[in-house]
């Protein structure tokens, strides 16, 4: 019996209790909140959807709050897990209150809502707020996608979190998929209901999200910083590399570059965002109006760069000095 | 918030799809087809948003 083997059968026969550092074990991508491709703060504004640290989005309503979600570094030894000093956490802040919202979120949609389906599981994490103490609750969605049949929700209980990091644990069973009908994009969602319209400071660290009735010992998804930072690209990739890709004009309105992905994306990206880029044919520059997808692919994207005064059939290069352009698969 | 609309004619189909681009910040944009837009608009408006 191979190591990996009798980990396994140890891991079964003790429902998980055991303290495998195995990959694939946490199904949550960037439960350490190591990778922030899109930048390192936010404002997310009354939306669905609204990503800040990779695979992290917020969820949230009303009107007049102001909201900043931001990358904390860790204090050298003052990480809450003796034995793992992580870099970074992940901070909601929320200073000023606002009114009429009826929820506040942070969410992460992991692919395929077959995803332990009908299994026991265990979610955990470290929390705490800035003063007094807050109730935080959990919700697990099954998301059957496009076409497929409507959303079932697994509420949690709340837990009462304080000003020290503390780590928060629920068990709940899934719902077996029998007799539902699964679409396109289907998901199985995490999501952390906040309080609303007060002003708090909310710190997350560590989320992990396994199989089985006990909170195993944090590990991230991939166990390595490049598997964490590939498995994040799968949903979205950022480049700020100054040279995106070279391509030629295919009018003197249109440019079409050919841009590279490091890693296959969960399906063909559906939106870009982009800042500061231009096209340069070795001697002119020129400005971009509009950015869209000439045609969009796994692993190569080609990019239609609205533009006036270009060369027919002229060789182009799409740069910026303090550009970037990112690519979203996410669900 | 500006929001642009433009269209994108693949040379080699000849086909043509209309995109949306959006200003989410100063020179800051995100752009995307307009059947993905309003498909994100019509969610806000049903404000469907996960239960919580």
């Amino acid at each position: 019996m191979s190591r990996a083997q009798l980990t396994s059968t140890v891991e079964q026969n003790t429902g998980g209790a055991v303290a495998p550092f195995l990959a694939g074990k946490n199904k949550v991508i960037n439960g350490d909140f190591g990778i922030w491709a899109r930048g390192t703060s936010f404002t997310p504004t009354a939306s669905i959807g609204f990503y800040t640290a990779d695979r992290w989005a917020c969820n949230r309503d009303g009107s007049g709050a102001t909201v900043t979600v931001s990358q904390q570094s860790f204090t050298p030894g003052a990480a809450p897990v003796t034995g793992y000093e992580a870099p970074y956490f992940f901070r909601f802040n929320q200073s000023v209150a606002g009114s009429g919202g009826t929820y506040n979120q942070i969410v992460q949609k992991i692919e395929n809502v077959q995803t332990l389906a009908g299994q026991t599981i265990t979610v955990s994490y470290w929390m705490r707020i800035s003063s007094g103490t807050a109730s935080i609750a959990n919700y697990i969605q099954q998301s059957f996608g496009s076409g497929g049949s409507s959303d079932v929700y697994t509420n949690t209980s709340s837990a009462t979190i304080t000003t020290s990091w503390q780590r928060i644990s629920f068990t709940v069973t899934l719902p077996s998929l029998s007799g539902k009908t699964i679409g396109t994009g289907s998901f199985l969602g995490l999501g952390f209901i906040l309080p609303i319209n007060i002003i708090q400071t909310i710190d997350i660290w560590g989320v992990q999200l396994e199989a089985g009735p006990v909170a195993t010992p944090f590990t991230t998804a991939s166990g390595t910083l490049q598997g964490e930072l590939s498995l994040c690209q799968r949903y979205y990739y950022r480049s700020s590399v100054q040279r995106f890709g070279i391509g030629y004009a295919t009018s003197s309105g249109n440019v079409n570059i050919l841009v590279p992905c490091p890693v296959s994306m969960r399906v063909p990206p559906t939106s870009i965002d982009q800042t500061n880029l231009g096209l340069y044919d070795g001697v002119n520059t020129l400005s971009i109006s509009s950015v869209g997808f000439g045609y969009a692919n796994l692993n190569l994207q080609e990019i239609a760069c609205g533009t006036s005064s270009a060369v027919t059939l002229r060789p182009y290069i799409l740069y910026g000095s303090s550009a970037y352009l990112g690519f979203s698969a996410e669900l | 918030m500006n929001i642009t609309t433009f269209t994108i004619t693949d040379p080699l189909t000849n086909i043509s799809v209309d995109w949306v681009q959006i200003e989410t910040a100063p020179n800051e944009f995100t752009s995307m087809t307009k059947e993905t837009y309003d498909a994100q608009q019509a969610t806000l408006a049903a404000n469907s948003a996960p239960q919580g």
